[in-house]
């Protein structure tokens, strides 16, 4: 990841210089408006707390959280991580940044569904999707906030499902051991065996969360068919992720 | 909230196959991935009395392990220490087993919804030579049945390594209500 790391520096860095995007599937330069938009979207360092964990949700912008496979390791709630990976200096700009991430086509720095993952991930990302199998089968993921989050939520959940099958995707602030719910999103799109990327970018309710909340993302299936939230490693279009923004 | 005793079990006290009341809880803890997270507690390991019978999921009628739609599934019961439950193919070719649970006395809570809250919290730990973590199933099942037999059918155990005929394996179940009613079992068993 370091050498990805000097890549997204330096892939940052020319977007912002000549006003193109790394990775732009399309041979058109970003107009400058829109790559300082996108700019703005990296989390910036400088708001990170003190007390807040290296994997903690921290900095202005939006950030990308990718759910852990069971190659990992869950705590002893049996919750996974979301992972978040910041570098040493603070930084964690081309897994949170379109420009980097995806194709970001349209350059406008937010993703969109037709745009396309580039293969990245976390350094911590283990392999192992998890099967949910029977009604009320779920799982779940965290990962400490250290900030407050607005309600805006996308979630790109590929999965392997048998044909009929509806899972629920919850996102929730817990403070105190009560649950938060900013957004939730049925999936019961057909796409038998087809590791389809379920995709949705929901503005949902705006939470009040502090330092040490944990953000958690439950996937529940409804009706007891068959369905996995797919993680894959070594990176691809098939891991699971949800993205937040800090104000 | 669910009192995780599986590991602590396993670890600790591989004979003692009966459960009872555990009071601490690890739910509103920060989350530290670096930590042991099965490190044993005293109290976790307290167990007095089985209070959750586990057993296997069978077609009614047809006697075949469930899978596709359980409106015809029943609760059978497994011989303890050395019981055998079968094998049967999941999703993308995984090995999996389907157990059953049954209790009583619990608030089974909203049963018209899988994701609701209000259902009671089921972990279940299936481990191969009392030591290897095999699956771990969490989640909200239906508990079906007067209060006092209720049943929860089809609890599928997704394996995502190779089981052999005539391995051995420790199943450990706990169950809580939102009341704070918790139930606990284990059950060894030979795999088929």
């Amino acid at each position: 990841m370091k050498l990805e790391a000097v890549r997204g520096v330096l892939f940052a860095a020319v977007c912002v210089v000549a006003g193109g995007c790394s990775g732009n599937s399309s041979s058109e330069p970003c107009i400058e408006h829109n790559a300082s938009a996108a700019d703005a979207q990296v989390p910036s360092a400088d708001a990170a707390p003190s007390t807040c964990p290296q994997d903690g949700i921290r900095g202005s912008g939006q950030h990308r959280l990718f759910t852990q496979g069971t190659g990992g390791t869950s705590d002893s709630r049996g919750v996974w991580p979301l992972l978040h990976e910041w570098h040493e200096d603070g930084g964690d700009a081309e897994l949170c940044d379109e420009k980097i991430f995806t194709s970001d086509a349209n350059c406008d720095g937010v993703w969109q569904p037709e745009e396309t993952p580039l293969k990245k991930g976390p350094d911590a990302l283990e392999h192992g999707e998890h099967f949910l199998v029977g009604a009320g089968a779920y799982v779940e993921f965290g990962a400490i906030l250290c900030e407050d989050i607005t309600g805006d939520v996308t979630f790109y959940i590929p999965n392997y499902d048998e044909e009929g099958s509806r899972a629920l995707h919850q996102l929730f602030v817990v403070h105190d051991g009560e649950e938060f719910l900013i957004a939730e999103v049925t999936d019961e799109e057909a796409g038998q065996s087809g590791y389809n990327p379920f995709v949705r970018i929901v503005a949902g309710n705006d939470p009040v969360a502090v330092m040490g909340d944990e953000l958690r993302l439950r996937s529940t299936n409804l009706n007891g068919v068959a369905f996995s939230v797919m993680v894959w490693q070594p990176p691809s279009e098939y891991e699971s992720w949800v993205s937040v923004t800090v104000p | 909230m669910m009192r995780t005793i599986a590991a602590a079990l396993l670890g600790l006290a591989l004979a003692a196959t009966a459960c009872g009341d555990a009071t601490n809880t690890s739910a509103d803890a920060a989350i530290i991935y670096d930590a042991d997270p099965f490190a044993p507690d005293a109290e976790q390991l307290s167990c007095a009395q089985a209070t959750l019978e586990i057993g296997r999921c069978q077609l009614a009628g047809e006697g075949g392990p469930c899978t596709g739609s359980l409106e015809e599934a029943e609760f059978v019961a497994v011989e303890p220490e050395g019981g055998r439950i079968g094998v049967i193919v999941g999703p993308q070719g995984a090995d999996m087993m389907v157990l059953s649970l049954r209790t009583s006395g619990i608030d089974p809570g909203d049963l018209d919804n899988p994701a609701s809250t209000d259902r009671p919290d089921v972990s279940v730990q299936l481990y191969r030579n009392e030591e290897e973590t095999m699956a771990h199933y969490v989640g909200r099942p239906s508990f079906l049945g007067e209060a006092q037999s209720q049943e929860a059918l089809g609890i599928y155990l997704v394996i995502e390594r190779a089981v052999r005929s005539g391995d051995v394996f420790r199943v450990v179940a706990e169950v809580e209500d939102q009341d704070g009613e918790y139930r606990c079992g284990s059950l060894r068993f030979i795999a088929e």
